[in-house]
């Protein structure tokens, strides 16, 4: 008889065995979890001695250890799905050492609601210094911030696979990570699992910390990956063309506009023009000129991403092909008066849950909310919307409309507003 | 003549302003309830101002003025982040031998030590024993001794000293009102802010050395809501980021950047910059600095020409103490950019005016002032240097 777990922690590795011990040693100090946990490592290729390192120690929770040959952490990341008992899988990252209420936060958020996805908080410790370790750090904490703020909009991108978790039979029922993917993989799951009416609920409880040893060379590879895995994404779900940088109009500097074009025509000269600039990223560095410093880097991840996105696409007649079906904006499906009052907005919203609206103020247009790969709206959401989106158009309008204190009607609008 | 200081709070009825007999202006500080949304100069005359003068100037604060209304009424606060923990704060006054005005500070702030936070005095080369009587008469509130002088020796002995997780300053002459902390401290939930300012407002227009303190070099820089990204923003560029009179930082990042540069400010021949120099140095580390208006102090500017005189010749010689530092120590070459916008805008106009042999005006000679010790910066920074080489850094 298989016996009842309640979480099982999933993690793929590849040749990090130092980290892997951190990560499993930081999983012997958690919080008791009523169910208790077992942990599923998968070796996706890993050489360094993974597989002895795990075996030979010896753990307080029940193990199992995995090996394949190396195809990517998508792949990883079912095989150690498949063989899960517990009820709910949490999927780790070799490089993060969770605090010890992590477990316990995941397994009390799904013991309280049905079919959620839990985001876990990423803390990150960067090892490199200097301007690029810097750049890093900050990347790495933007991610998290938008599930941080109250009536968070949740997005396909919120979901990253260093520190989420998920009921398995969900997992199970979207199918699983896609492994055709080698970066972005995550997203794509995201983005069936917000399709598929999932809750994103961000756990401001569970921290891990995420050990980041990215160097600018591991980044710029990466980027190439997310460029291919983008024009997969766009070939799937062509709804996504404006949300990713492949269908966004080109960022405005020549030196951009020629590395582009360096990377659909002429990858071997454009590689080398890629050497020179991270030269000049030095001199850059020492010399202290940290806005010319930015700039080449952007340059850089932007040529990276290109050569990647022409890698997959093949040429860019088939690209244009692909963006050109982007959808059309339509006329969102609702519309929400914000006259009456914001709770009684908020209440329609929750009645309605929909996808899109046209948001209005006593019968005056405010602006349209539409964004694909996010939740359909909740009542929570208005409040962030209306003041870091539509402060102006709803001040506007509301003055119009009389709704504004005399007071702090300002002076342009005080003669209409008298009229 | 005194600019007499009046707060119109525009989420009740204003009525017009009396009781200014003998006044040519006033001051007004505009709030939506207890928020500061504005503030106005106006004309005064038979010692009132009326109602339609004081609404019209509320009408022209601009956009940012219904921000608080709007978050207000559709109940949103963009610093209140989930998973925010309770934060608890020391408040750090350092302060020398001017014991009536510490009194006042304390008063202001001993009742958050009731809240749970702590409130901490560093008394900084005392002469005379009045700041610990004076300290005496608040129970609960700590009172440490720093034999070495120096405003930033202070500070960093405050922040050693201090057991809360966010440390705020204020000065012996600024007077936080109700809410200061409490507004200073949410914005800590947003793990990149390591340093949070507030706005600080003239507590008295008495003099005409206030007055012009207050046109020349005022400590408010608007009252919207900044965020200073040092991934995003030039970090060297912190005139606007606010003032050590009123800032909080976040004690845990003090061991990774370094403490106060004790060759900087009060007490060292470089006079002033000590604040200055550690936002370039949290905003370089990529760090964030929130300015936020919601966290009110008010400041009693210094009263006689003379004392303003020299307050903004230290102001020069801070600066350019601190650009010498930058420039000899990280190499920054972007101080040279700093330095020219700074002549351009402040100093070329009036050497400009004096060169044509224009007559001069009202801020003449603070300019020229601020100018002298500017050229004298770059010296005093040397002469610190030999007093203490690292200034207790690395």
């Amino acid at each position: 008889m298989m016996r009842h777990i309640a979480i099982t922690i999933v993690i793929p590795t590849h040749n990090r065995v130092a980290a892997l011990m951190r990560l499993l040693r930081s999983l012997e100090r958690q919080l008791p979890v009523p169910g208790g946990f077992e942990v599923i490592v998968v070796s996706d290729g890993s050489t360094d001695g993974t597989a002895a390192a795990v075996s030979e120690a010896r753990w307080s929770f029940p193990i199992v250890l995995h090996e394949q040959a190396p195809s990517g952490p998508a792949v990883a990341r079912n095989a150690g799905a498949a063989r899960a008992v517990g009820e709910i899988l949490l999927f780790l990252d070799d490089d993060v050492e969770p605090m010890p209420e992590v477990v316990r936060a995941h397994a009390m958020l799904h013991s309280g609601s049905k079919n959620s996805v839990a985001i876990g908080d990423l803390q990150p410790v960067v090892s490199g210094s200097g301007y690029f370790g810097t750049i890093v750090r900050g990347w790495w904490h933007t991610m998290n911030e938008g599930p941080r703020q109250r009536g968070h909009r949740y997005h396909y991108r919120d979901l990253l696979t260093g520190h989420f978790s998920i009921p398995r039979r969900s997992f199970e029922e979207l199918g699983g990570f896609n492994p055709l993917l080698r970066s972005h993989e995550d997203w794509e799951l995201g983005y069936r699992a917000i399709a598929a009416g999932m809750n994103f609920q961000f756990l401001p409880d569970a921290v891990v910390i995420h050990h980041e040893t990215a160097t600018l060379s591991k980044t710029l590879n990466r980027k190439r990956h997310d460029g291919a895995a983008d024009v997969q994404l766009l070939e799937w779900y062509p709804e996504l063309i404006s949300d990713l940088p492949v269908g966004r109009p080109p960022i405005r500097s020549r030196l951009a506009r020629s590395l582009r074009r360096l990377a659909w025509a002429r990858p071997v000269t454009g590689d080398c023009v890629v050497q020179a600039l991270r030269g000049l990223l030095r001199i850059c560095e020492i010399a202290r000129f940290r806005f010319l410093w930015r700039r080449v880097l952007e340059k850089l991840v932007y040529y990276s991403y290109w050569r990647g996105v022409a890698k997959a696409a093949g040429d860019p007649d088939r690209l244009r092909a692909l963006l050109d079906r982007a959808p059309r904006p339509q006329v969102p499906d609702v519309s929400i008066d914000l006259g009456d009052g914001i709770e009684a907005a908020k209440t329609r919203v929750d009645a309605m849950r929909p996808a899109s609206a046209r948001l209005m103020f006593a019968g005056a247009f405010i602006g349209d909310v539409d964004e694909s790969g996010a939740e359909r709206l909740r009542g929570e959401h208005l409040p962030k919307l209306v003041v870091e989106r539509f402060a102006l158009e709803y001040t506007r309008a509301a003055s119009q409309a009389g709704a504004v204190p005399w007071n702090l009607v300002p002076q342009t609008a005080r003669g209409v507003a008298e009229r | 003549m005194a600019t007499p200081i009046r707060n119109v709070d525009l989420s009740s009825t204003v009525g017009p302003l009396e009781g200014m007999a003998g006044c040519s202006r006033c001051m007004v500080v505009f709030r939506w309830r207890t928020r500061v949304v504005g503030r106005a100069f106006l004309d005064v005359q038979d010692g009132r101002v009326d109602v339609a003068d004081v609404l019209s100037a509320s009408a022209n604060l601009g956009a940012d003025a219904l921000r608080p209304w709007l978050e207000e009424t559709v109940g949103y606060d963009e610093r209140d982040l989930l998973g925010t923990p309770v934060y608890r704060a020391t408040v750090a006054i350092c302060t020398r031998e001017r014991a009536d005005s510490l009194d006042g500070v304390l008063r202001a702030v001993a009742g958050l030590v009731r809240e749970g936070h702590e409130v901490l005095v560093v008394d900084n080369a005392p002469k005379t024993d009045q700041t610990r009587q004076v300290v005496e008469r608040y129970p609960g509130v700590r009172y440490v001794c720093e034999l070495t002088p120096g405003l930033n020796v202070a500070r960093n002995r405050a922040i050693r000293e201090a057991n809360g997780d966010i440390v705020a300053f204020t000065d012996d002459d600024a007077f936080p009102e109700q809410g200061w902390l409490d507004n200073l401290v949410r914005n800590f939930g947003d793990s990149r802010v390591q340093c949070v300012t507030g706005v600080t407002l003239p507590i008295e227009l008495e003099t005409e050395a206030q007055e012009m303190f207050e046109t020349v070099s005022t400590f408010a820089h608007g009252f919207r809501r900044r965020v200073f990204d040092g991934q995003r923003d030039n970090p060297i560029a912190v005139g606007e980021v606010g003032v050590g009179a009123n800032m909080a930082i976040r004690r845990q990042v003090i061991a990774e950047v370094g403490p106060f540069d004790e060759r900087l400010d009060g007490g060292m021949p470089t006079r002033s910059g000590g604040d200055h120099e550690m936002f370039i140095r949290l905003l370089s580390a990529g760090h964030r600095i929130v300015y936020d208006p919601a966290a009110v102090s008010w400041h009693r500017h210094r009263r006689t020409h003379r004392e303003l005189v020299d307050t903004l010749y230290g102001y020069g010689v801070g600066v350019y103490a601190m650009f010498t530092g930058l420039l000899l120590e990280r190499r920054e070459l972007g101080v040279f950019k700093q330095a020219w916008l700074w002549f351009r805008n402040a100093h070329f106009p009036e050497l400009r005016r004096m060169l044509l042999n224009r007559p001069a005006t009202a801020t003449s000679e603070l300019r020229a002032a601020e100018f002298r010790g500017c050229l004298h910066g770059p010296s005093a920074w040397l002469a610190a240097r030999r007093q203490r080489p690292t200034g207790g850094l690395r």
